[in-house]
């Protein structure tokens, strides 16, 4: 049986994962003259005229591609690890899903108020 | 108009499409070498935390932990840290890989700016030699001889006006240029 102190302790280094990402995320980001959505991407490589150049539009697309790409996957993996934390802590402390957020806002709240 | 002259026209002109790619204003009027760097100093610093939480994380698993529960816990940010750091060094590496991609289309951008910055000054020479009337009295005097030939044909006029010119154009534009 794992004690309520470490579940909590568990989320709150996950909330701070999650944070960490966020901040990661927002700084990683496509700038300078390239193309910087997919669309953009896409309408470069429709207009142009032959392979070679498409060949070059790939390859200034490249950023945009693998910078979309790690994004989307970072944050279906630290939502993912969030919710994952929470469910094993409250299925460790029988409460359930919503029982074990509401137990995690609790302990949080008794482990910072100044009582 | 000299290439002397043509050249103080060029830098007395607007900034030029490269002096803007490479500035790269974004919304708030910072500039992207600027932003790169911010950038750049924001993700190491999210890898050197990933880093030692790693190392914080297992110096706890061999001294700090009491019991299993512990070492669970700090086993778990163990994990939590390295995927920080692996994340921090992706995102480290499309960053500089953008960098460097921006940097290789404004390389790209500038050398064509170049070739037209030279075809405006070349012909901005052509243009001074045909205004000269001494070359233009000795083109006249070529052509007329040449027309008189049994199989001269207008291209071959053509073709003789615009070599002439030519090469007028490019003794007197090396002569400017020493």
């Amino acid at each position: 049986m794992v004690s309520e102190d470490i579940c909590v302790y568990a989320v709150l280094a996950c909330f701070i994962f999650v944070l960490l990402i966020v901040y990661l995320l927002k700084n990683v980001s496509v700038g300078g003259p390239v193309p910087k959505t997919f669309n953009e991407a896409y309408r470069a490589f429709r207009n142009a005229k032959n392979w070679p150049e498409r060949l070059f539009v790939i390859f200034l697309c490249t950023p945009v591609f693998f910078a979309d790409s790690y994004k989307l996957v970072m944050t279906i993996i630290s939502i993912l690890a969030f919710v994952c934390v929470v469910a094993v802590c409250g299925s460790a402390a029988n409460l359930g899903f919503v029982g074990s957020v509401v137990e995690i806002l609790r302990q949080v709240y008794r482990i910072f108020s100044p009582s | 108009m000299t290439t002397l002259e043509a050249r103080q026209t060029m830098s007395d002109a607007q900034p030029t499409d490269i002096l803007k790619s490479a500035m790269y204003l974004d919304k708030r009027g910072r500039s992207y070498p600027g932003l790169l760097k911010r950038r750049v100093r924001a993700i190491g610093s999210v890898w050197i935390v990933g880093l030692l939480g790693i190392i914080a994380s297992i110096a706890l698993i061999a001294h700090g932990a009491v019991n299993e529960q512990e070492k669970l816990l700090f086993g778990f940010l163990v994990l939590l840290s390295a995927a920080v750091w692996v994340a921090a060094t992706l995102g480290m590496f499309i960053a500089l890989w953008n960098a460097y991609v921006s940097q290789y289309a404004l390389a790209l951008y500038s050398t064509s700016e170049i070739v037209e910055y030279q075809e405006a000054s070349f012909s901005g020479v052509a243009l001074n030699v045909v205004s000269q009337t001494d070359f233009r009295r000795d083109l006249i005097a070529g052509l007329v001889a040449k027309a008189n030939y049994p199989k001269s044909t207008a291209e071959h006029l053509a073709a003789e006006t615009i070599s002439r010119i030519a090469e007028k154009a490019r003794a007197t534009a090396a002569h400017e240029n020493g």
